[in-house]
């Protein structure tokens, strides 16, 4: 089993251990009248969360003096994300999605008509809450991992050729609250892969990294009230 | 027994199963193919087309694309100075290309190696000063004027218009040449056919070499040089 795929494999674990807390927490909701009774009569929105799923679209704009930037152009993308509040508003977030790309310009790529991107990181922020409804996130990428798998089309034939990159992450989310549980999200990210490319030295600063900005909406599913830590030391 | 059988079957499976799947190229890897393109005068040749091909080789080298092992890793085209430099993957193979596309006016060019256990230095192949050869189409009209029952035999011998080198860890195998090699177009002129005509594509500035047996059945070989793109020769028994 390689990295990505033991990445991958501990951040679906990650989403099922979230997921498994979210239904923990709601039923200990169910259980506890009062707390209802307060959502019902408050019109002011939880604050403190544990965490969120969320799932965003995002369009990926290729940048920079580098095969990306040059040879390829964007197409609507995805992510899932897992985000747990660790203490107060300084939160972990993990994300796995796919980025498609297909090449414009594949005198500068190298010949393949497409590239779908795996990638995997974990990332560290903290999140304002601006008013009742409203937040703004932002993080930075501490791991990830991406791998481009890049397809040939040859006459009817097909065949495929990967690189492999490290995710290089900086994110900003910005959240607008539709209940207790749902919010719509916009968020801004720039990515730098540093790529493992081996190419000749006149163009290896070429190959050496993958930039892009991402504009995506989403959606996200908030869970629990308290932060880890809070959750942790009761 | 039967868990034997059983295994193998597996086995043959996923092995019919590996083998089915497109093939995969050298992973976070590309190359260069780069040179200068000149014709016989020296002067540079631009928008000269060059692409990297692997598997591509199946007995002749006209029919790239006819071959379904084919597949094109890369491509460009020369300057205005005649210089290529042509950003490729790669793919360690035993046919692995470099194909230069003269087009309908110069002679084409391959770079032939073996890149299964070569990998060229800091990943550049550099085919250095490439000179294609420009094209001369060649009619012909041949006729006897006494055409008898025993049939008179007639070619010609010419440059091919294309060049194949192929290269061992990046040096000329000289014992294999397919670089503008001799080809033989020749007929029999009898009582029934007393006059042929036709064309071929040779190189300009070539010699082209001319045999026959006349009527008194004594060989006869002259040779004529193309001077012309378009070059006619005619002749008469």
């Amino acid at each position: 089993m390689n990295s990505h795929f033991r990445n991958r494999f501990c951040f679906i674990i990650l989403l099922l251990f979230a997921l498994n807390t979210t239904f923990v927490l709601a039923q200990d909701e169910n259980e506890s009248p009062s707390k209802n009774e307060e959502v019902k009569d408050n019109s002011k929105l939880k604050q403190q969360r544990l965490g969120f799923l969320s799932f965003d679209a995002f369009m990926p704009i290729p940048t920079g003096d580098n095969f990306a930037g040059k040879g390829l152009q964007g197409k609507t993308s995805y992510n899932f994300k897992a985000q747990l509040f660790v203490y107060k508003q300084f939160f972990i977030v993990g994300a796995v999605g796919d980025t498609y790309l297909k090449t414009k310009e594949s005198t500068v790529t190298g010949n393949y008509s497409k590239t779908t991107v795996v990638n995997d990181y974990l990332a560290l922020g903290y999140e304002l809450i601006l008013t009742d409804k409203t937040r703004l996130g932002a993080s930075i990428g501490v791991v990830g991992t991406s791998i481009y798998k890049n397809t040939i089309f040859f006459e009817n034939n097909e065949a495929y050729q990967k690189d492999y990159g490290k995710v290089n992450i900086f994110d900003v989310y910005f959240d607008y609250q539709l209940s207790d549980s749902f919010a719509l999200y916009f968020n801004y990210s720039y990515r730098n892969d540093k790529m493992e490319i081996k190419a000749p030295s006149e163009i290896q600063s070429f190959f050496d990294k993958a930039q892009f900005h991402n504009i995506g909406l989403g959606i996200k599913l908030y869970i629990g009230e308290k932060d880890l830590f809070s959750l942790i030391m009761e | 027994m039967n868990k034997i059988l059983q295994t193998s079957l597996l086995l043959i499976s996923i092995l019919i199963l590996k083998s089915c799947g497109p093939p995969e190229f050298e992973k976070n890897t590309r190359i260069l193919a780069k040179g200068l393109i000149q014709n016989q005068d020296g002067d540079p040749l631009s928008e000269i087309e060059v692409s990297v091909y692997t598997s591509a080789y199946n007995g002749g080298f006209y029919v790239f694309g006819s071959n379904q092992d084919d597949y094109l890793l890369g491509n460009g085209f020369s300057s205005a100075s005649g210089l290529f430099s042509v950003t490729s993957l790669f793919d360690k193979d035993d046919d692995f290309y470099i194909y230069v596309n003269g087009g309908d006016d110069y002679s084409s060019y391959i770079y032939k190696t073996s890149t299964e256990d070569y990998t060229p230095n800091d990943l550049t192949f550099d085919l250095g000063t490439i000179t294609l050869e420009k094209f001369a189409n060649v009619q012909f009209q041949i006729t006897n004027n006494n055409p008898s029952e025993t049939p008179f035999y007639f070619s010609f011998t010419y440059k091919d218009k294309n060049c194949l080198e192929i290269f061992e860890e990046g040096v000329l195998d000289i014992s294999q040449n397919f670089c503008h090699i001799d080809d033989v177009l020749g007929f029999s002129i009898n009582e029934n056919s007393p006059q042929r005509s036709g064309e071929f594509t040779t190189l300009l500035g070539s010699e082209v070499t001319i045999y026959y047996t006349n009527n008194d059945d004594i060989e006869v070989t002259e040779t004529i040089l193309i001077d012309q793109e378009n070059f006619t020769y005619e002749f008469t028994f």
